[in-house]
Order: C-alpha cells, then structure tokens, then sequence
C-alpha cells in the first residue's frame, strides 16, 4: 500500500479520534501528509486523566503491540521516522508492558532501520507525563514532551502544521490507534459498517458508579444509553432509580433519565449537552446530588487546571465557590444566574479545550436539573440528602414498619421509639449522615 | 534475531495454532488452559501473585496438559480477579491467590467445579450462574 492509500483506507472507514472531540482521523493523517518538512513525528497520547476511566491503560496493558503497530503504520502514511508515547507515570504496568513491546517489536525489526528491508525506519520512545490532567490537551502535552512546562499553545498553528519541535506531528490517542490495524486487516468497509452514520466502530467505555457491573464495556457506536446501564451494567443496585449518568468525565456533561433512549455517538451526546469524551460513564442513582456532582468536577477542574490563561484560572475558581455557597445553604437565586453568566464566558474565553469544557458539568446540571439548583438556593433543601449542611432526614410515618433497623445503625442513637413503634429522628442529635437511610428496607426515611 | 515478513508470518501460523483452545471452544485438544486475567483491576487485586500460585502448584504437582495464560482485560473489573478455565468455559470471579490449590484438586484434578467462586449474577437470561 502506497502512503495515500493507507491515508484513503483510514478516511473511508470514517474512524473518528477516540480521545473525545472526535475530529476525523483520516482527515488528521492527510493534514499531517500534506505539511512539507523533513522531520516530521507521530504521537501517542496515553495521557488519560479522566477520573474513573481506564480504557487506555487497560489497552496498554492488555496489547501494547496494537499500538506500536498503528503508530508505525501512521509513520509510514505522513512520513515521519519516529515516534513518542507520552503515558502517565500512574501507570507502571502499562509503562513496563510497553518498554517490553517496544524491545520485542525491535528485535524482531518491526522497529528500526529498513523496516522489512525497506527505506522506513521508525523508532518509538516512551515519555513519562508526571501526573497533570491538562498534558492530556494536545499542545500542553507537546510542550511536556519537549521538557517544557504542561501549558497549553494558542491554536493554530495545529499540531499538523507546527507541533513537537515546530515539526509537523501527528497526534492521536490510545484507543484510535488501537483500531488502525484492524481496520487496515479487515479493511474500510467492515470497519464502516459498524455503528451509525456518523460514527463508526465501537467505542469502549469505563462504566462505573451506582451500576452492577462496574468494568470495561466496548458497544458498537449508536447503542443506547438503557442499554449500556440496564442491559450491560446490569441494573442499578439497592432497587435503587436511575437518575442521571455521566459521561466524559470534567469535561462532559450528565445525561437524565428521559435522554436514555439517546444512541451513544459524538453528535447525539452533543445534542443533548454532554460529549463522548476519551469514555468515562458514570452511573448516579437517585440518592446523587447534582449540584454536588457539578462542585466535584469543578473542584477537580480548578486545581488541574494550568493558570495559563484568565478565564479559566480565576473564572473556574469563582464558578466552584458559588457552587460551594449553594451546597452549604448559603447560595441564592442570583448564584444561579452568574453560574450561567461565568459558565459562558469560560466557555468562549479559554485557550485550550480544558478551559472550554470545564463549565460543561455546570451548564449540563443546570440544563436538566434547574429546579434543584432553586431548591438548594432558594428553599435551601437538597433532595438527595448530600449537602449534609442543610439536610433534614425525617421518617415517613406511613411506610416505617417499626423494624428499628435505623435504630440499630445509627452512630449517635438519634432514633426514638421502641418495638414495633414507628421511629422518629431526633434533629438536635442526627448528624445527617444518612446511615438510616441506606439501611431501610423500606425506603420509609427521606427527607 | 531480526525477522523477515516471512518469518514473522510463520511465527504467526505457529502460535495461532496454540491459540486454538482460545477461539474455538469445541477444539479437539487435550490440553486444559487457566486463563488469568491480568487487566488493571485484576492485576492491582493480586492476579500476578494467583498466576504464580497456579504455576508453582502445578510444578509441584507434576500435572501435564494445563497451561497458565496471562491474558487482557475481560471487562468484569469489579468482579476480579477473574480465572477462566477453558475448554469448560468456566467463569471463577473473586479469586484470591488461596484458591488456586482448590481450583487445581477440585477443578483441574477431580473434575468438579468450585461452586463458590463462580461468577453469578452475570448472565441475565439464563438466569443462573455462568459456566
């Protein structure tokens, strides 16, 4: 196969990157191609930092060869000679596993000088991130490889065009090079034929959260959400309702329950607010407080990200103490509206993709889950019973049984009445901790 | 040690052979594998330590026909670490590296299945335990 048709086979599968923006990979290698320079470099970026997800590692433990060999073939395609993985330092086995592959596929020549006696040469070097999620972002990454501090560049230039060493580099995930060889063996069709009109193959996904099965999931694209929680992930536990999911971790969005018929792929997530993202799935049941969901990826955001640029230093930091008043009882309605007001703003303002997704937890929470929000900032109540600082557990009188289970699991005998009398909650004693809750077998406790 | 296409082809053909019993369920051979999956929730739940045992018993044991495989992720993270026992399809959840010696002289010698660590749960429309 000549470079172009490598190129061709990989547009006409219509692969897409793996890495959650899902620009057209085929497209990427052309640009990649088409920019004239000697020296040009492919890179693998196994900087996964999406809290929970472990689809990557778990390639990169389970068949490093995979990669190695997509990463030569992308050599060959644009032309370059050699090659950097660029995985985090949490991940020693899959660092071992990979400097084992590379040493395999070189004393083998797969890697090397005269590939199969021919003129490519490419070698692949492993590069170790130390710990940062925004190395995740193309261009910070770039800049870390180089030995520079992890802070993102303006674009464009695109990597394509100026990217390590302001040389022409390709840069590409885990999981989309995990499916170049495939595609390449079993050709553009088979791999087009999976999946939906605009995304083709499988995605793989870490489902983990309020879900039975907590794993690794691969679905071709275009499987519903119900399928994904009720089908694969067997059901939420504790008979529990199923009330929100989340996917693309800090930078995606929540999906509620009456988008769970939404086929998984880039545009329909898009629609509704969320985004593929590299394949964090997160499952909440009903005792999830949203507000409380939208201040733990906010808390994550603000202290990863790089300070480079304003809006998403100071105006992430500003969006997470709003969140904070509202979770403590002290929020009010005008919180909500600068929520909305600095969530925009970041949004177009922010340099790197970090920045621009960070207020999507936000913007989403408040998309479906608004009349929580009011009732945090307004009747300083939380549904969910999560914000601690205002709850107030009661006991449903008409469902208690007087089983006296919460009786025998609360840590500061809190709950009155003996034998079969229906319990009741001291409120100067309870320290809202929720045991009794989760110990009733009759959901009779609530607030 | 540099390789020819040629010869990397061969080494294909060979080791494909080997892989029989991986893909094809119905294979005629006589040997037994011990699949353990070393993915990364296995691994971090001490799947290197149950391989080892497996191996060492094994050895100590001088049993013929079963191999160890060290394999990749089978997406069941929560509920590792997972062994799975081929030709038989047996699905083991939750092993800990104490088991092995009850797998090997329950499974591997008499040929009974370890009731209590078989995966449950899994397998929705048949509605009983994997095997």
């Amino acid at each position: 196969m000549s470079q172009d048709e490598v190129i061709e086979v990989i547009k006409q599968s219509g692969l897409r990157g793996r890495g959650g923006a899902g620009f057209p990979t085929g497209k990427k290698w052309e640009f990649t191609k088409a920019s004239k320079d000697s020296q040009k470099y492919v890179v693998c970026n196994a900087d996964e930092g999406d809290p929970g997800a472990f689809m990557d590692r778990s390639i990169l433990e389970g068949d490093p060869h995979c990669v190695l060999e997509a990463m030569a073939i992308a050599a060959y395609a644009i032309g370059a000679n050699k090659g950097y993985i660029y995985v985090r330092a949490e991940y020693p086995i899959a660092v071992k596993r990979l400097k084992i592959a590379i040493r395999q596929a070189e004393d083998y020549g797969i890697l090397g000088e005269n590939i199969f006696d021919t003129d490519f040469n490419f070698d692949i070097e492993i590069r170790l991130g130390a710990g940062a999620f925004v190395c995740g972002e193309e261009t910070a990454l770039l800049e870390s490889i180089e030995g520079k501090r992890g802070q993102p560049r303006v674009k464009p230039p695109y990597p394509a065009q100026s990217g390590l060493w302001g040389k022409p580099t390709l840069i590409n995930n885990v999981e989309t090079y995990a499916n170049i060889s495939q595609i390449i063996l079993k050709g553009s069709e088979w791999f087009s034929s999976i999946g939906t009109e605009t995304s083709k193959g499988t995605k793989v996904f870490a489902l983990g959260g309020n879900v039975n099965n907590i794993g690794l999931v691969e679905v071709p694209m275009g499987t519903t959400l119900r399928e994904i929680v009720y089908d694969i992930g067997g059901g939420i536990p504790n008979g529990r309702d199923f009330k929100a999911a989340q996917t693309g971790g800090p930078s995606g969005g929540c999906i509620p329950k009456e988008h769970l018929d939404t086929p998984i792929d880039y545009e329909s997530l898009k629609q509704i607010g969320s985004m593929m993202g590299s394949g964090g799935l997160i499952v909440m049941d009903d005792t999830k407080c949203m507000v409380c969901l939208a201040k733990f990826y906010l808390e994550f955001t603000v202290s990863e990200s790089c300070g480079k640029c304003t809006p998403c230093r100071i105006g992430t930091k500003r969006m997470l103490e709003i969140l904070e008043r509202l979770c403590a009882g002290e929020g009010s309605e005008l919180d909500i509206y600068k929520l909305e007001k600095l969530a925009a703003n970041i949004q177009k303002s922010s340099i790197c993709g970090l920045g621009q997704s960070a207020p999507n937890p936000v913007i989403s929470t408040l998309k479906y889950f608004r009349e929580e929000f009011r009732q945090h900032a307004i009747q300083k109540e939380c549904k969910a019973l999560e914000c601690k600082a205002m709850s107030k557990i009661t006991i449903n009188e008409e469902k208690c049984k007087g089983c006296g289970l919460c009786q025998k699991h609360c840590p500061v005998n809190a709950i009155e009445g003996t034998g079969r009398e229906i319990r009741m909650i001291n409120q100067d004693k309870c320290i809202k901790c929720g045991t009794c809750l989760t110990n009733c077998p009759f959901h009779a406790i609530g607030n | 040690m540099k390789k020819s296409l040629d010869e990397i082809h061969k080494i294909r053909i060979e080791k494909k052979k080997e892989l029989d019993l991986r893909t094809n369920i119905n294979s005629n051979t006589v040997e037994k594998h011990i699949l353990v999956c070393h993915g990364t929730g296995c691994t971090s739940s001490k799947s290197e330590e149950i391989l080892e045992n497996f191996k060492n018993i094994i050895k100590e044991k001088n049993i013929q026909n079963v191999r160890v495989i060290k394999t990749g992720c089978f997406g069941l993270c929560a509920k590792g670490p997972i062994v799975i026992i081929r030709p038989e399809d047996t699905f083991y959840a939750m092993v800990t590296p104490d088991d092995c010696e009850e797998i090997i002289n329950t499974h591997i010698i008499e040929g009974k299945i370890v009731e209590r660590l078989l995966c449950k749960d899994i397998d929705r429309e048949k509605g009983k335990k994997i095997r």
